[in-house]
Order: structure tokens, then C-alpha cells, then sequence
């Protein structure tokens, strides 16, 4: 019995150190005030007007300068605006700039600025903050833009009126104004001392729906509605960006009530979490269509590959629906040519792909001499095995190991033996640019206004000193510098319709997928409607929430 | 603290070489945002502006110049000044690491000497299956269950982030059921020796009070490995749990070392590697300490 009361003893120490441990979890909760307060808000969900969305890093708010690349650009987008936007397909919107005309030679743009503007801070847009804005960062050298490299001169005309010139034409300038940064417009009073071009950042001031509220690095950020702003009012009238680094946990949160709203590039999802999502009944999804594609870069030093029946064969043996239906959930769709219908310039016609055939596949590596003259179940030719080493990695796309395995089985079917080889991100990006030790790599698109032609030209074109990374065809060289330079849309589109055509035709890459960006959100928010770049993934102005 | 010198010196060069052996560029990183590759002379202009086209030795006397008087430098990833970024994610992580020895002691302690006194018993039992389900389940598979049952189901903690009181529990009973484990086995086995000893059977003898005997003279002499068990883990646990504070959103400083490394941002890391050396030292320092207050003999020395 004696022996029984020092358990009970022993418990109680037990007990005691639980209480400890309740008085451990209110320790530091003082300098926390404010977090408990927003968590508080948040956590019920049930405020009006405010959501909390789930996003994988921090925001950087506190440093968000429009000239910067630091940051999350998503919120540079919903706080700074540029002076045209990117609409859907890539079509040029007006936004800060009302209108804009472009000389005959495509060498000299003039916009002219929508008035009564003001910035978040109640000062007034004009010409003056939009050449403030520009001297801020485009004679910077570490600056990749060809806006930047290309321009002369940035001048106000009047009050309400810029011009620019630069020094050759080069029609994607359009597009590449409606980036979220560096070309966003950024009030002069933003930094110290104000006005001064090369002053400090001190805060973000900008013309766009959202403001900066509050920071908690590595926490939250906490944007409201701009009450000075100049389009369509916001809805909501707060968003609170929380940041939950893993993928699991951000799913967790959104069952859970916490996070109202995730998904997209800035929050992405995992996919084998869908069949849990969907039989939420607080939950709705939502995928939207992306601008960015995976694909097989071939090496053109390879001997096998430089054949093209060998390149036709590997497009053929991929069965692409299956990579959509059997390892991505459905979410996505199956690829055709290089680039996904939703990039400009693509078209049904020019972008046709090459479908699953592995008999087609077959018939054409025999026709250019391909056998398997020892029996190993690997084709060879001239005693060359058709032996080829497939590069990828898995930080940023996991996805793409067991795609990369589909494909390795398949080829197989066909007799091409292919090893597979996981790289670490660094090493993988200096294997793709510069050491291309890979005979196939798997890589993809960029993201939205960056597609096509800057795409194109990074991995189709040659630089000053080096041949193209890709690919590399003089002739596809000579018609992306044509559709580059052309001022007129209709040769665009026609040199473009050349490109995509001969991409298609010579099979320069073999296209796997085109991903879908996933959406999932509490019932509560309603509007919910995706927008046109990986910056602006929802049309925040948009959304309300409702019981 | 000639020693620690050379130790922090050391630890720096290693750190130093491994990461330039790594591949990788940390200006081509900065600028290759959302995947876009950037142009040639960009990366050659903020490698210039970085300082890191100078010759590696350059590179590194710079930065340890800077250290000696006392400053860390400036996270290339972030342009913020590297004792800032460490100082601003310390005390989450010092608070994590607190909370989460309290949950392995409050485990740890009564099982294990309830299982030294009954060895056999049903709690016996019980201290073996807790410190095997500790040592060998995954701190990411514990994490995610206790999110679902705890905020999914439950909805008693928040699921992610740091926002008041609550939301420490979670990511400290993951940690310190990890924990728990092997302090569960250590002290019973620590107990069952120790209340074998002639001085325990003494104590009884002359008729003092069980409770007394067991806390005062066996548990105290029982807990010495676990001190200096808890004096090593210490140190880690301020470096930060990379898993944990990724699972459930906690702003450490684990999760900001791992994301340097990414960046290949060798002076956020050296900074980092600095600190944790130093926490590790000052640690080790203070469970020398503690010996003297658990076990007298050793104040004379």
C-alpha cells in the first residue's frame, strides 16, 4: 500500500509539471498581443469581410519595395500597380496607363496616364512618380529585363504623360511592363528622403486595391482595402496572407477553418490530398488552367537524339493522358505542343503534339536502322546501344519522379534504355544551363507573361557566347528574331504559327504535361475566379464571403 | 575560451569550404526567381556587388574580419543583417525548445521512476511502449496526427502559425514526445541501480519517509546521464527543428537555416553555425554546473 501512495506522489509531480508546461505555453504571449488578437479574429473565420490565405513563404511586406526583386510578388501585385496589366491570353490592358500609343519604327511608346490617381497615402500619381519609379531601378546592370537594357529615354511630356524610347523595337515591352516588379509605380514619398531616387526604402506606398496593415516575419501579413482606390473597389475588406511552409499542414489548416483560402504557385497543394478535400463538406475546389507546361529538353550533342526519328519515337512512346489521369489526380491536362492553349500565339493548328503511339514509335527507329542485334531488349545502332540518362530533381517539382518513371518504363516498351538521375536543385540548374552532362532533362515552361518569347529566347537562342541551351536550329533562331521584332500583330502571329510549327514538326522537345493550378477554399468565400498570371493567382477585388 | 576559439574558427572553415564545394551560385539563385533563368552579365554584376568574385581565401578573411568586430554581415538572400534575422527567430525557437523538455519531463520522469520502482508492473509496461512508440516514431508522422486530432477534429489548437498560448502545444509534445523516450529508459535504469545502493537501503533504515527517499536521495542521483543528455540535446533544440517548425508554421530558426542552404547564403549559414556552436558551449557550460548542485562530490574537485 506504501508503495501505491508514491505513485500517486509521482503523478502529482507529473501533474504539477503540466501545469509548468500551460504556464511555458503563455510565456512570451505579452510581445504576442497582437498575434493572439488577428489569431483570435482569424481562427473563428466568422468576421466580415476578412479571409485568411494560406501561403508557403514569407512576404517580405516589410521590404516590399516595387523596384526590388525581394519578396512575394503576388503581394507586389495586389499593392503596387503597373501601367498596363496582363489580361487573358496575354492581352494588353489598360491599368495606370489609360491608353498608350506606339511609334511606326516600335521604337517609341507614349502612355497617357489615368488621372485623379492618388497613392495609398492620399499623394497624387503623375508623370513625375512614374519616371521616379523607373530611375529607381533600370540602370541597374543586375537588371535581366530588355526593357531596361533596351531604353534611352523615360520622360514626362506633361503632367499626364510618359514617353519612352528605346533602341530597337521589340514587341513583348508591353508585356513586360505589366510584371509585377520592378515596373510597378511606387509613391516618391516611399522612401528617404522622399523623392530621391536613390533614397532607402522605407515603406510600401502604392496606387493598388490592397495596403500594407501589419508584418510578423515568417508569419503573417495582414493587407486591407485601399480606401483611395482608383478601380473597382475590393469586396473584402481584409486579407490576412499566414504563412504555413508545408504543403500537409496547409491543408490541414483549411479543414480545420484556420486558413479560408490556399492554393496556386504561392500555396501549393499536394494532389494526393484531394480525394480528403473533396469529401470536406466545408471545402470547394478550384483548378484553373495554368501558362506553364513540363517537358523533356533533348540534348543536341547526344548522337541518338540528333536523329529525328529517335526524338519523333521518345514523343511517341509517352503516353500523356495517362500522366494526367493515372499520376496527377486528373488535375491538369495532357500536353500537345511545347507551349498550353492559354499561352499568346498558340493555336490548335500550329501546336498539335504527337499523341500515344508506340508502334508508330517502333516502326520509326527500325526505318532509321535501330535493332537489337545482341538480344538485351535495348535497340541499338552500329554497336551504340540507344542508351540515354534522363536529369531531374525533386525540391521544386516532386511530381516529377514518378512522371519521370512513367516515362522510363515506356521507353522501355520501345527499346530505349533510360537511367534515370535525381539531382540536388543547385546542381540540377547548373547541369541544365551551363554543364549539360544530361542527354534528356526535364524541365518546364515559365510562368505566364514570360511565355512565350522570353522563354523562347533563353532556352531557343543563342547568347553573345554561348549556342542555345535546348535546342539549337538556325533557322528557329531567325524566326524568334522575327517575331520579336514585329510591331504589326498579324506577322506576329504568323511568325509564331513558323515557330511552334517547327518545333512541333523537327520534335525539338517532347512535351509531358500542362499543369492545372489548384484552388481550395471554405464554402464561406464566394467569387472566387482565377486570374491570368502566377502573380495575380485570384482576383482578390473580387471575392466576398457570406455565411 | 582559447578553446572555444579555436572551436568556432574551426566549425566556420568547415562550413566555409563544404559550402563552396556544394554546387550552386547564390547570386544566380537570388535572381533565378519563379524559375526564369537570369541573363549572364545580371549574375556577374550582383556577384561583383556581393563581393563574391573575389578569390575564396578574400571571401573569407572578409567575412571573418567582420566577425571580430562583431558583426555577422548581410544575408545575401535578404540583404538584412544577418545577427537580426537570427535574433528576430531565437526566442520562438528558445520557446519551443523550452516547452518541449517540459512535456518530455513531464513523461519522462514519472514513467521512468515508476518503472524502476514496480519493474514489471502494468506502468513498467506502459514506460516501455511510450519510449518505444518515442524513439521510433517519425517526428513528421506524430506532427501531422496531432494536427488532424487536435486541430481538425478537436479544434482545441489552432493548426498552424504562432498565435497565442495554445498553439505552442502541438509542436512541444511532438518535439518532446521524441524526446521522452530515452530519458524514460535512462532514468529507470538509472533508479533500478541507484535503489540497490547501500546508502538507499541506509536511508530507509533509519526510517525516512519513502517519498523523500525516493525523490531526494535515489531520483537525484538517478538523473545524472539524463543531465548530460539533456545538456547535448539542448544545443540542438535551440538550433532550431527544421521538421517541426515547418509542419506546424512555427517562426524558428531551423526553418531559416534550411532555407539558406537552399539559397546557398554562406553568410546567413556561417552566422547560423556560429550561434549554435556558441549555444552548444554555453549549454555545456551550464549542465557542468548543474552536476554540482545534483551530485555534491563533485563541488570539491
Amino acid at each position: 500500500m506504501r508503495k501505491s501512495k508514491f505513485g500517486i506522489r509521482i503523478w502529482t509531480i507529473g501533474t504539477l509539471l503540466a501545469v509548468l508546461l500551460t504556464g511555458c505555453s503563455g510565456t512570451g504571449s505579452g510581445a504576442d498581443n497582437a498575434a493572439a488578437d488577428s489569431g483570435a479574429q482569424s481562427a473563428g473565420g466568422s468576421a466580415a469581410g476578412e479571409i485568411v490565405v494560406a501561403v508557403s513563404r514569407d512576404t517580405a511586406l516589410d521590404r516590399l519595395d516595387a523596384g526590388a526583386y525581394d519578396g512575394s510578388m503576388d503581394v507586389h501585385a495586389m499593392i503596387y500597380d503597373g501601367l498596363v496589366r496582363y489580361g487573358e491570353k496575354g492581352k494588353i490592358e489598360p491599368s495606370l496607363a489609360e491608353s498608350w500609343d506606339i511609334s511606326e519604327d516600335g521604337q517609341t511608346y507614349t502612355f497617357h496616364l489615368r488621372q485623379g490617381v492618388q497613392f495609398s497615402d492620399g499623394s497624387d500619381f503623375d508623370a513625375e512618380s512614374v519616371i521616379f519609379s523607373f530611375e529607381r531601378w533600370i540602370h541597374d546592370p543586375s537588371n535581366s529585363l530588355t526593357l531596361a537594357s533596351a531604353m534611352q529615354s523615360i520622360e514626362a511630356v506633361d503632367d499626364h504623360t510618359v514617353r519612352m524610347t528605346f533602341d530597337r523595337a521589340y514587341y513583348p515591352l508591353l508585356t513586360e511592363l505589366t510584371f509585377a516588379r520592378p515596373v510597378r509605380i511606387i509613391s516618391p514619398n516611399a522612401v528617404e528622403p522622399a523623392g530621391d531616387v536613390k533614397g532607402k526604402f522605407v515603406k510600401p506606398i502604392g496606387t493598388g486595391a490592397w495596403v500594407a496593415d501589419s508584418y510578423k516575419m515568417d508569419q503573417e501579413a495582414v493587407l486591407v482595402r485601399n480606401p483611395n482606390y482608383w478601380g473597382e473597389a475590393p469586396k473584402l475588406s481584409k486579407i490576412t496572407l499566414k504563412v504555413i511552409p508545408d504543403p500537409q499542414s496547409r491543408v490541414l489548416a483549411l479543414q480545420s477553418g484556420g486558413v479560408d483560402l490556399a492554393g496556386g504557385q504561392s500555396g501549393r497543394l499536394p494532389l494526393e490530398s484531394l480525394p480528403v478535400i473533396e469529401t470536406d463538406e466545408s471545402l470547394e475546389t478550384m483548378k484553373s488552367p495554368g501558362t506553364s507546361s513540363h517537358f523533356l529538353v533533348f540534348n543536341y550533342d547526344n548522337l541518338h537524339l540528333q536523329d529525328l526519328n529517335v526524338r519523333k519515337a521518345v514523343n511517341l512512346a509517352i503516353d500523356k493522358q495517362s500522366i494526367v489521369r493515372d499520376l496527377m489526380g486528373g488535375v491538369g491536362s495532357e500536353a500537345r505542343g511545347l507551349f498550353p492553349p492559354t499561352v499568346p500565339y498558340v493555336t490548335d493548328t500550329n501546336s498539335r503534339g504527337y499523341g500515344f503511339d508506340p508502334q508508330e514509335a517502333k516502326s520509326l527507329l527500325a526505318e532509321s536502322g535501330y535493332t537489337d542485334s545482341d538480344g538485351d531488349g535495348i535497340l541499338d545502332k552500329d554497336g551504340a546501344p540507344l542508351k540515354l540518362n534522363l536529369v531531374l530533381q525533386q525540391v521544386d517539382f516532386p511530381e516529377w519522379k514518378p512522371m519521370m518513371e512513367l516515362v522510363q518504363s515506356e521507353l522501355s516498351t520501345i527499346g530505349i534504355d533510360t537511367q534515370l538521375q535525381v539531382l540536388e536543385p543547385n546542381a540540377y540548374y547548373d547541369d541544365l544551363w551551363t554543364n549539360r552532362t544530361y542527354d534528356m532533362i526535364v524541365y518546364r515552361t515559365y510562368d505566364d507573361a514570360y511565355n512565350p518569347h522570353s522563354f523562347l529566347s533563353s532556352l531557343f537562342h543563342r547568347t553573345q557566347d554561348a549556342p542555345a541551351v535546348a535546342w539549337s536550329d538556325e533557322k528557329l533562331e531567325s524566326l524568334i528574331d522575327t517575331a520579336l521584332g514585329s510591331t504589326d500583330e498579324s506577322k506576329r502571329q504568323e511568325a509564331y504559327d513558323h515557330i511552334f510549327t517547327r518545333m512541333d514538326e523537327q520534335a525539338m522537345t517532347a512535351p509531358l504535361y500542362y499543369p492545372d493550378d489548384l484552388f481550395v477554399f471554405n464554402k464561406r468565400v464566394r467569387n472566387v475566379e482565377a486570374g491570368y498570371t502566377t502573380f495575380e493567382p485570384i482576383l482578390w477585388n473580387r471575392l466576398e464571403v457570406g455565411e | 575560451m582559447t578553446h572555444l576559439g579555436v572551436v568556432l574558427l574551426g566549425v566556420s572553415l568547415i562550413t566555409f569550404g563544404l559550402m563552396h564545394l556544394a554546387p550552386g551560385d547564390p547570386a544566380e539563385i537570388m535572381l533565378r526567381a519563379n524559375g526564369v533563368q537570369p541573363a549572364r552579365e545580371a549574375v556577374e554584376a550582383l556577384r561583383h556587388s556581393l563581393g563574391l568574385d573575389a578569390p575564396l581565401h578574400i571571401q573569407y578573411l572578409n567575412w571573418l574580419g567582420r566577425v571580430l568586430r562583431l558583426d555577422l554581415g548581410v544575408s545575401l538572400a535578404t540583404g538584412e543583417p544577418v545577427a537580426q534575422e537570427l535574433r528576430s527567430r531565437l526566442p520562438a525557437t528558445a520557446r519551443l525548445a523550452l516547452c518541449s523538455i517540459l512535456v518530455a519531463a513531464a513523461l519522462a520522469l514519472p514513467l521512468g521512476t515508476a518503472s524502476a520502482l514496480r519493474p514489471g508492473s502494468l506502468l513498467d509496461r506502459l514506460g516501455r511502449l511510450v519510449s518505444l512508440a518515442s524513439v521510433s516514431m517519425p517526428a513528421y508522422w506524430l506532427g501531422l496526427l496531432l494536427l488532424f486530432y487536435g486541430a481538425v477534429r478537436l479544434k482545441w489548437f489552432p493548426a498552424a502559425g504562432m498565435d497565442g498560448p495554445a498553439s505552442a502545444a502541438l509542436p512541444a509534445i511532438t518535439l518532446g514526445f521524441g524526446m521522452a523516450g530515452v530519458y524514460i529508459r535512462l532514468i529507470r535504469a538509472g533508479m533500478l541501480d541507484v535503489l540497490g545502493r547501500p546508502y538507499i537501503r541506509a536511508a530507509r533504515a533509519r526510517g525516512l519517509r519513502a517519498g523523500s527517499v525516493i525523490v531526494r536521495h535515489a531520483l537525484r542521483n538517478a538523473l545524472l546521464p539524463s543531465a548530460t543528455l539533456l545538456g547535448l540535446q539542448i544545443g540542438g533544440l535551440l538550433g532550431g527543428a527544421a521538421i517541426v517548425e515547418t509542419l506546424f508554421a512555427w517562426p524558428g530558426i531551423g526553418k531559416f537555416a534550411v532555407d539558406a542552404i537552399y539559397a546557398k547564403d554562406y553568410v546567413a549559414i556561417q552566422g547560423y553555425v556560429l550561434l549554435t556552436a556558441l549555444i552548444v558551449a554555453a549549454v555545456n557550460l551550464g549542465v557542468d554546473l548543474l552536476y554540482r548542485l545534483l551530485d555534491p562530490r563533485i563541488k570539491k574537485i
